[in-house]
Parts: structure tokens; sequence; C-alpha cells
């Protein structure tokens, strides 16, 4: 089966795994991968004191860079079930595997609260 | 009483601000432009974000062992109960529908 993205990269082997979590992985490795040719064009394209023709150049590289380099394409999602949604960020996990994992005891120092 | 006779003048001040930032190595920015420095400053987000789903090598896994020790014959009773499951849904012709053949 050929690999679905437009570079290799390693699957994660200690998280849950679907397509939606491949997807974000590749796009926090190209992100990581592009961060300083990303961020050398937003500071041309940021500064005020230098031309406007530069500062244009730039912009219009960093718009036509991948989507898949962008910052803002990465979604911070359940390390246990691969969910995007209500994922507390403290501990990685979605609400309903945070509670599950609370409740059986298994995140140090997580208790209910009870007074 | 106090040393100084009188405050120094402004621009006296502003050159004394200008030779500590030269000094101490910050940016000398007066007039508050939006020189774009803060990219420039701020560390990298990239390392942090690639981890966030874990270290492949920081341990290894059953398939690991396995591929390390196929004379142990290791069976994870996890896939062993998936792959059963799929082998009684597959005799009540529930299976998984057959690949297209081009």
């Amino acid at each position: 089966m050929p690999f679905r993205f437009p570079v290799k990269f390693d699957i994660p082997k200690h998280a849950y795994v679907n397509a939606r979590v491949l997807r974000d992985q590749f796009k926090r490795i190209q992100y990581a991968d592009n961060e300083v040719t990303r961020n050398a064009l937003r500071y041309l394209a940021r500064n005020t004191e230098l031309p406007a023709k530069v500062r244009l150049e730039a912009q219009l590289q960093l718009t036509s860079m991948p989507k898949y380099t962008s910052y803002s394409q990465i979604k911070n999602r359940c390390v246990a079930t691969g969910h995007a949604r209500s994922v507390i960020s403290d501990f990685k996990l979605n609400r309903t595997a945070f509670r599950e994992r609370a409740r059986a005891g298994l995140i140090p120092g997580v208790t209910k609260a009870s007074w | 009483m106090s040393i100084l006779k009188k405050l120094p003048s402004k621009a006296r001040l502003e050159q004394v601000k200008k030779l500590s930032s030269e000094i101490f190595g910050s940016t000398w920015n007066p007039n508050n432009i939006r020189n774009g420095s803060k990219i420039l400053r701020a560390p990298l987000k990239g390392p942090e974000l690639v981890n966030y789903y874990g270290v492949n090598d920081s341990m290894p896994t059953f398939q690991d062992f396995k591929k390390w020790f196929p004379e142990l014959k290791l069976v994870d009773p996890r896939e062993a109960y998936r792959v059963k499951m799929v082998e009684d849904r597959k005799k009540r012709n529930k299976g998984a529908p057959k690949k297209k053949k081009e």
C-alpha cells in the first residue's frame, strides 16, 4: 500500500493511532521542519522598517508554502482515543478517557473531589 | 544635599538607555516600532510539538519484544482476541468485504 503522505515519517507507537492522528502527526513534523523558514519569512513580513516590496514578497512566499507547514493546522488530540474535542491539555486526554482513568486511579495525584 | 544639581536632560537620559541596551544586548526601540524582533526572540515550538504523541524510542512495545525474541513465541492477548473475533465474524458471513480486484 502506498504511503499516503507527501513525506515519509515514523508512525507514533505509544499513542492511539487513527487516520486523523496520523494526519496531525504529519503536520506537526512538517511544522517543525519548516519552522525556521517560516519564522524568517514571518520576520521579514512583519518588520515595518523594511521596504514594502520586501514585506509583500515575504508574505507571498509564506502563503505559497504548503498549508500543512502552518502552526494553525495543528490540533491537540487525545492520546488514548484520538478525539479532538474536549481534550484536557494537562493530561493530553479527552474528557471521557480522563474520567475513566481518574476513576480507576491510573492518573497520579488525581482524585474525585469530596467534602 | 544631593550630588546632582539638576536632573539630566531628556536626550541625555535617552543616550544612557541606548548605551545600556547596547551593553546588555537588548534591542533599542524607543518608538515601539513593529520590527518583528519578537518572532526571532521566541523559542522554537517544533521540537516540543513533534513529541506530543510520545517518543517512539522512549520504550519498546510488545511488537518489538516479539521481533527481538521470536523463539519465545509471545502472544499479545488483546491482539489474539481481536483476530479471534474477526474469524468468528467471518464464519457468520459478517466479515469485511473483499477488496476490489483491478
